[in-house]
């Protein structure tokens, strides 16, 4: 192969990667005081009406693959959330975006009286929660960095503070509920309970 | 349908056509059929060959007026309406109640350079990719606003 291609391709990957490092750090620096965190922020305190909430915005991406024959389909179904967290409870509110306007649900309130097991793992960044029933009710996940990609993936939002405190929450609310309904969870995805 | 009209409520959004998008998947269509047809029977001047044998008009429309159709068959979508009520949906004209939709959520589905966008319910998905911002209707009729 001529040597002017490979460096025509190496140009090219670079170009590529300075353009998508440039993007990145300016959603990154965008995200720090949005306008989204804000609005993120504003839905926990009134859907909540108590401001002693901490808030973070949370997703949620399931993946899946169908079809037959020759034809494969995939499937990705994303769900947004903003979620406000204090000790010993946990609203999630279900987002919803069109364009650049947010829109919001109604709040789901959990506690140690209303769910039944929270199926998470220590220091980890996800969490399910199960009702009485052990039937799963939501499951998110959270990041300390959320930048605009496309539209399935619409905010900025910088919320490494909140991040690392609502991980230390999961830990403490999974230990509260599963302790007062003597369940343990397995930490693995889908699977709430630890076989015995 | 009568009755089912009667309990819909009171109307809270609409979404209407898109028509610029209409328009330009219109008009992108005639482009191909057009070069598709016009390099089949090379050019304008071959055209005016065709034209002059029987045999040559009747494959041209045999070719020419099935693409034709399929050309505009965006326009159809000019009619296209999405109503959200308090305790129901009219997808063009037709009213279903929420009790029997379900839950309703948007998906988009890509193949190749194609990409529609579907109402998914319980009872069925719609077709609403010539309905300009159709979850921003939904999401103002049954979400709470910030």
């Amino acid at each position: 192969m001529d040597s002017k291609y490979i460096i025509f391709g190496v140009v090219a990957l670079v170009v590529l990667f300075v353009i998508f490092y440039i993007k990145e750090t300016i959603n990154e620096k965008k995200g720090k005081n949005s306008e989204e965190k804000q609005k993120v922020k504003d839905i926990v305190q009134k859907a909540t009406g108590d401001s002693t909430y901490q808030s973070i915005y949370a997703t949620w991406e399931d993946f899946s693959i169908g079809g037959g024959g020759r034809r494969v389909t995939t499937t990705n179904i994303y769900s947004y959330y903003a979620v406000g967290f204090k000790k010993g409870s946990l609203c999630v509110i279900p987002l919803s975006f069109d364009g650049g306007d947010m829109s919001y649900g109604e709040t789901l309130s959990f506690n140690k009286d209303n769910v039944g097991i929270v199926n998470a793992k220590e220091g980890k960044n996800w969490i399910e929660i199960y009702d009485l029933n052990q039937k799963l009710v939501v499951k998110l996940m959270v990041g300390p960095s959320e930048t605009k990609e496309d539209k399935y993936h619409p905010v900025n939002i910088q919320q490494k503070e909140e991040y690392e405190a609502f991980c230390t929450f999961i830990g403490e609310f999974m230990k509260e509920v599963n302790e007062f309904h003597q369940v343990e969870a397995s930490g693995k995805i889908g699977k709430p309970l630890r076989k015995k | 349908m009568n009755s089912k009209k009667e309990q819909l409520g009171k109307e809270l959004s609409e979404a209407f056509p898109d028509k610029t998008k209409i328009i330009l998947y219109t008009i992108g269509r005639i482009l191909i059929i057009l070069v598709i047809c016009l390099a089949g029977v090379r050019g304008f001047s071959g055209l005016k060959e065709w034209f002059r044998t029987i045999r040559g008009i009747v494959i041209f429309f045999v070719i020419f007026l099935p693409s034709l159709l399929w050309g505009l068959f965006p326009l159809l979508h000019l009619k296209d309406k999405l109503k959200f009520c308090e305790n129901g949906v009219v997808v063009n004209s037709c009213p279903y109640l929420l009790s029997e939709l379900g839950t309703i959520t948007f998906q988009d589905y890509s193949s190749g350079l194609k990409t529609e966008q579907y109402m998914k319910t319980e009872l069925r998905n719609f077709n609403v990719t010539y309905i300009k911002r159709p979850k921003k209707a939904y999401n103002k009729a049954y979400l709470n606003q910030i």
